[in-house]
């Protein structure tokens, strides 16, 4: 749905309908002067989540089945920044057994094959193959949408398996787990997890094959996880491209957050340098020798038929990285549960005290960065969460002043499906909320002729 | 689950931390106890993009919601055929969801999929807009306990029907 109204004899704004195929509540304003881009803003509508406020006065414990509850789609990753950071606020962090690491990695491995899977066929596919969305994509692409449908489950049989619900998992404790799953129900995943990783194999390759990815090459300040091994997930400090090299308990002091009047959520910067970028396409630039050798060898076979090699600095890119990153967590969940006995313990004892931690991991969309800062009885004094999207809004707005210089000649209206689409490659979570995007553009100093004709016809 | 007996899903969606839309949660918490033998049970939570996985091999579907329908009394219960001509205007699909890829947009998926239930009805709560953090109302304890009572009745009554006869 769509109104279009004229302002005046050279400003009109257009106004589209919420978009849903997001997480959130938000709205686009572009103002137009002539060609050039006077300002964007992604105005973000909805109200302080007052969750860091809830938390305070709360016994510790409680924390991860809080914080679970900040998203419905990414829980886990809320519950593993909490849980790190208030174990090393408790000092525990480093009696942290190699068991209770693994099955943090393969419960966060199902929440990015969910998460990933229900964003790229569901929601991002569409705008690339010219869809209006999934339903009508399903009259052509039946087969490919029911086995990303299948794989998707999968992963929400994995978080079922390990954490007992795949939403808002409720084995998670600060310090490992209230129970490790059954050995015997972990082995009974693995039949359908090859299964799983072989069309998810054959997917990714569909995508990076049959689309051409729009061209939207930025100088991006990439931010991710630095594990010693493996690919970006729970551990390690935090990297770029660009310099930042940190520890997770120096990253708050890295960056800065501001807050901005046509936005509720605060926006992040690194602090004297500015935007960054985190995410799929951050991890896969940054990290790419540590995917698993499944994700590995499917790499440069992407690389060719996309026609570009790593370094990718376009963000519509980030479909096929995410089609990577499930392979990835596809193939990591194949060796932890193929190596997986149940362990002497699923947790490590705790006792409170006064103490602070901070930690960040990487939720399917970016890093999600938690600080806690704790009471001699364990409860909660301050928490403080920077989640990812607030962290890649500045940008999302970059991108969007970029290509809405480009859109000078299209209609309002395919200008709008066209930011929508370039909103979608962030994945964004903006709220546990309904609707995203309202879309406007006014035109303060004339429009282009070309624009003019095409709006002219009336 | 029955073996004799139609599949029934009865999927429950909203967030316990949200005021009256903590409605689906609690209904289908009080479902797990009281709900006939058979009968699944899913608590969407504030996900109901998983609906889709669980509708496979379902034949009868029942969706427990709050929502927002315009016309409609606070704290009024509606028991609808999802695809009754009758079925009031919502104020959008995505009141009824969190994330995207609403329920009625999977219903439709599932019709493409050919994975839709031949039965589904919508036994949902109307309810103004809430906020994170805020008490329920009055009325919801008493609405919980009536919207159980109403799947009760339905999902006892197609134990007992094929599809068709539920449509004759």
């Amino acid at each position: 749905m769509s109104d279009s109204k004229k302002n005046n004899g050279n400003t009109r704004t257009i106004r589209v309908g919420a978009l849903a195929r997001v997480e959130g509540e938000g709205a686009l304003h572009l103002v137009m002067n002539g060609d050039q881009v006077e300002k964007v803003h992604l105005e973000i509508y909805e109200p302080p989540r007052f969750y860091e406020a809830f938390l305070r006065g709360r016994d510790f414990r409680e924390v991860p089945d809080i914080t679970a509850r900040i998203c419905g789609i990414c829980p886990v990753a809320y519950q593993m920044g909490s849980c790190h950071s208030l174990e090393k606020a408790m000092g525990v962090f480093d009696d942290l057994t190699p068991e209770i690491h693994g099955l943090r990695d393969l419960l966060y491995c199902g929440e990015w094959i969910e998460s990933h899977v229900l964003h790229m066929f569901m929601l991002h596919l569409p705008d690339f193959l010219g869809y209006e969305s999934a339903i009508s994509m399903a009259e052509d692409h039946g087969d490919t949408v029911k086995q990303a449908l299948r794989i998707k489950k999968f992963g929400n049989t994995l978080m079922d398996t390990v954490a007992g619900r795949s939403v808002h998992p409720v084995n998670v404790c600060v310090g490992g787990f209230y129970k490790a799953p059954d050995p015997q129900a972990m082995k009974s995943l693995l039949p359908e997890l090859e299964v799983c990783l072989d069309l998810m194999c054959k997917l990714t390759l569909f995508l990076a094959e049959n689309i051409t990815y729009p061209d939207l090459v930025r100088d991006y300040e990439f931010v991710c996880l630095n594990p010693d091994e493996g690919y970006p997930m729970n551990l390690g400090g935090l990297i770029s491209n660009k310099g930042l090299n940190v520890s997770q308990e120096e990253f708050g002091k890295a960056i800065e957050e501001i807050h901005v009047e046509h936005s509720t959520a605060l926006q992040s910067i690194i602090k004297g340098r500015g935007e960054y970028l985190v995410g799929p396409l951050a991890r896969l630039n940054l990290k790419s020798e540590g995917l698993h050798p499944r994700a590995k060898e499917l790499l440069p076979k992407v690389c060719k038929l996309i026609g570009q090699d790593l370094p990718w600095c376009n963000n519509f890119l980030s479909l096929p990285a995410r089609g990577i990153e499930v392979v990835h967590a596809l193939a990591i969940s194949a060796d932890i549960i193929r190596n997986y006995q149940l362990p002497k313990i699923s947790r490590v004892p705790i006792t409170p005290r006064a103490g602070w931690g901070a930690h960040g991991t990487e939720a399917p969309r970016g890093v999600c960065w938690h600080e806690y800062e704790t009471e001699a009885d364990g409860s909660i004094k301050s928490a403080h969460i920077v989640p990812p999207t607030s962290q890649n809004q500045i940008t999302i707005e970059s991108d969007l002043r970029e290509l809405a210089r480009l859109l000078v000649d299209v209609t309002d209206e395919e200008a709008a499906l066209r930011c929508e689409h370039l909103i979608r490659n962030y994945d964004p979570c903006i709220s546990c909320s309904v609707h995203f995007l309202k879309f406007s553009r006014d035109w303060q100093g004339g429009r282009s002729k070309s624009l003019a004709r095409i709006a002219g016809g009336a | 689950m029955n073996q004799s007996g139609p599949s029934i899903l009865v999927a429950a969606c909203g967030n316990v931390m949200a005021s009256d839309d903590a409605f689906g949660p609690l209904v289908a918490r009080e479902l797990r106890l009281r709900a006939p033998a058979g009968i699944e049970v899913a608590d969407l939570d504030i996900r109901p993009a998983a609906l889709l996985d669980f509708l496979p091999g379902k034949d009868s579907l029942i969706l427990v919601d709050a929502v927002n329908a315009p016309g409609q009394q606070t704290g009024e219960l509606l028991d609808i055929d999802w695809f009754s001509p009758d079925r009031p205007n919502l104020i959008n699909d995505d009141t009824m969801s969190t994330h995207g890829l609403s329920l009625a947009m999977q219903l439709d998926l599932a019709k493409q999929l050919e994975l839709l239930p031949q039965r589904v009805r919508l036994i949902a709560v109307c309810i103004d807009p809430v906020r994170v953090g805020e008490a329920a109302s009055e009325y919801l304890p008493k609405a919980v306990l009536d919207a159980v009572d109403l799947v009760i009745k339905h999902t006892t009554l197609w134990s007992t029907q094929t599809p068709e006869q539920q449509h004759a």
